[in-house]
């Protein structure tokens, strides 16, 4: 109780007094404390982001809604507003720039993946039969598909005979995140089915893989991953960023399903929860990178 | 005797009014004497509602988790194909309901069997637009009324996906499956759609009557 009235008084005046004694004492304003005192990526980016939300500036506060091409000039009123001589501090413009290109990245970010979502795989369409066979030969390089309808699919996990039933929620994302680890980490991918289809640490690969989508999904969607990509991307997140964490995920989900030698394929909610615990502990240090360290080809 | 809440003899749940009369009895035998009736009434009121185990059973993309969120006023939106079970206890009618939901694929079919024990509801759900499983899912059915661990537990057969244009009315599963032959236990067959919800509260009130009625 005592936290949280101290807590509303705080947020409510004292911060405002105290930025204003520092202010006048200091003479630089608080994003621009922030910007020098801490190196780039997720201490200082969410920073940032706080003090921008929670000023009372409608032009600090309407940065964070900005398109990304609006930002640079974002950054121009806010230093103008905040009287910021670019003389004076000539990093702070780019610092500034960049910690929005961040922010109002995650969203934009997330818009992008939630649109790919939505998009339920059709077998009418060419481009994601393409896509599905493409995963199929850079799976199975030495296995012919006899037909599209084949038990076939079960070899690399999916559940039945066609594999759309199985992407489901997470729709054509799933299936994206699917061919980019395979395409981008042939080898790992590969490594990675090869235990899961073990006879007896096994479990299905593909719908494991779509399982994990959704972990990444839900991740992003709430703003969990924030210090991943202020970390790991300096400007605005792209989908391909997106789909990196994913190969992470599969990855490790993988190392760690080994590792943990699980009784049965029916034990998996309770290890992907533990996993998922992990994945969430690591997103709570400041120095999070959660990029898959594997030799990867480019 | 200070620190106990209010609210526990200001607003008595709905558990507490229908399970006083069954309850009191025992406790008062018992532990009257040293408790005092407040301490009796609270611990009625936490005395837990008959728990009934459920045991959602269906092919492959036949709705079953869907059909566990939406008992459980979840979203169902992300929904990914299960990989292993599902469990989830839903609250009602005095009932705490444990629904089952295990992965319909064919590779774990196999482990049904491990969770057969105990169960009081069988909910077998079928997707009805895909004529092309009926037979598999026919026979997966008759194997599992074939059981010993289930003989005489209650079976509930949701005809899913009705929203869609395709779906088969329950009539005609109902008769795909000779559902009428069945004689050694209570069964029904309920058209639902799980992704609306149209359809799952009546298949539930049936759920919570056949575990009434074999109490009994």
């Amino acid at each position: 109780m005592l936290g949280y009235i101290w807590q509303y008084v705080y947020t409510s005046f004292l911060r405002y007094w105290l930025k204003w004694f520092i202010r006048q004492a200091t003479g630089t304003c608080e994003l621009q404390r922030i910007c020098s005192g801490n190196k780039p990526g997720a201490t200082r980016t969410s920073k940032a982001e706080y003090s921008l939300r929670s000023s009372k500036n409608k032009v600090l506060r309407g940065a964070l809604e900005a398109s990304k091409d609006q930002l640079e000039k974002c950054a121009d009123q806010i230093m103008k507003e905040k009287n910021v001589k670019p003389q004076k501090d000539p990093l702070f413009k780019e610092s500034l720039h960049i910690c929005l290109l961040q922010i109002t990245g995650n969203s934009s970010l997330y818009v992008s993946v939630e649109n790919m979502r939505k998009e339920v795989f059709s077998s009418e369409n060419q481009e994601h039969e393409a896509m599905l066979l493409k995963l199929w030969d850079l799976l199975m390089p030495t296995v012919k598909l006899d037909s599209r309808i084949t038990k076939q699919w079960g070899d690399i996990g999916f559940q039945g005979d066609d594999p759309k039933t199985d992407f489901r929620g997470m729709g054509l994302l799933g299936l994206i995140n699917l061919v980019f680890f395979s395409e981008n980490y042939t080898e790992e991918a590969r490594q990675v089915l090869s235990h899961a289809n073990h006879p007896k640490l096994g479990y299905s690969y593909a719908i494991v893989g779509i399982n994990l989508t959704e972990m990444a999904y839900s991740l992003l969607k709430s703003g969990e991953l924030k210090p991943h990509f202020y970390n790991t991307v300096p400007g605005t997140p792209e989908l391909r960023q997106f789909h990196q964490l994913y190969c992470y995920l599969a990855y490790e989900f993988d190392k760690f399903w080994v590792a943990e030698e699980p009784e049965s394929i029916m034990q998996f909610n309770q290890y992907r929860e533990k996993f998922h615990t992990i994945v969430k502990t690591n997103l709570q240090d400041p120095d999070v990178n959660l990029t898959l360290t594997a030799c990867s080809k480019k | 005797m200070d620190n106990l809440p209010l609210e526990d003899f200001s607003s008595p749940s709905t558990a507490l009014q229908s399970n006083l009369s069954v309850t009191l009895g025992g406790v008062s035998k018992r532990e009257g004497n040293k408790m005092g009736l407040l301490s009796i009434l609270r611990k009625l009121k936490s005395t837990p509602d008959q728990e009934v185990r459920i045991l959602l059973l269906g092919l492959d993309n036949g709705g079953k988790t869907t059909l566990l969120k939406q008992l459980a006023s979840e979203d169902i939106s992300h929904i990914t194909p299960t990989q292993g079970f599902n469990i989830k206890s839903v609250q009602s009618q005095g009932f705490k309901l444990n629904v089952w939901d295990i992965g319909g694929q064919r590779k774990i079919r196999p482990y049904w069997r491990n969770y057969f024990e105990n169960t009081d509801v069988l909910i077998y759900v079928i997707d009805s637009a895909d004529r092309k499983r009926f037979e598999e899912t026919g026979q997966e059915l008759a194997e599992l009324l074939d059981e010993e661990k289930l003989s005489g537990v209650p079976v509930l057969i949701f005809a899913n996906k009705q929203d869609l244009l395709t779906a088969a009315p329950a009539s005609e599963i109902a008769e795909g499956l000779n559902l009428h032959t069945i004689r050694d236990r209570m069964w029904q067959i309920q058209s639902c759609s799980a992704l609306t919800g149209e359809g799952i509260q009546e298949g539930m009130n049936w759920v919570c009557k056949s575990v009434n009625s074999k109490k009994k």
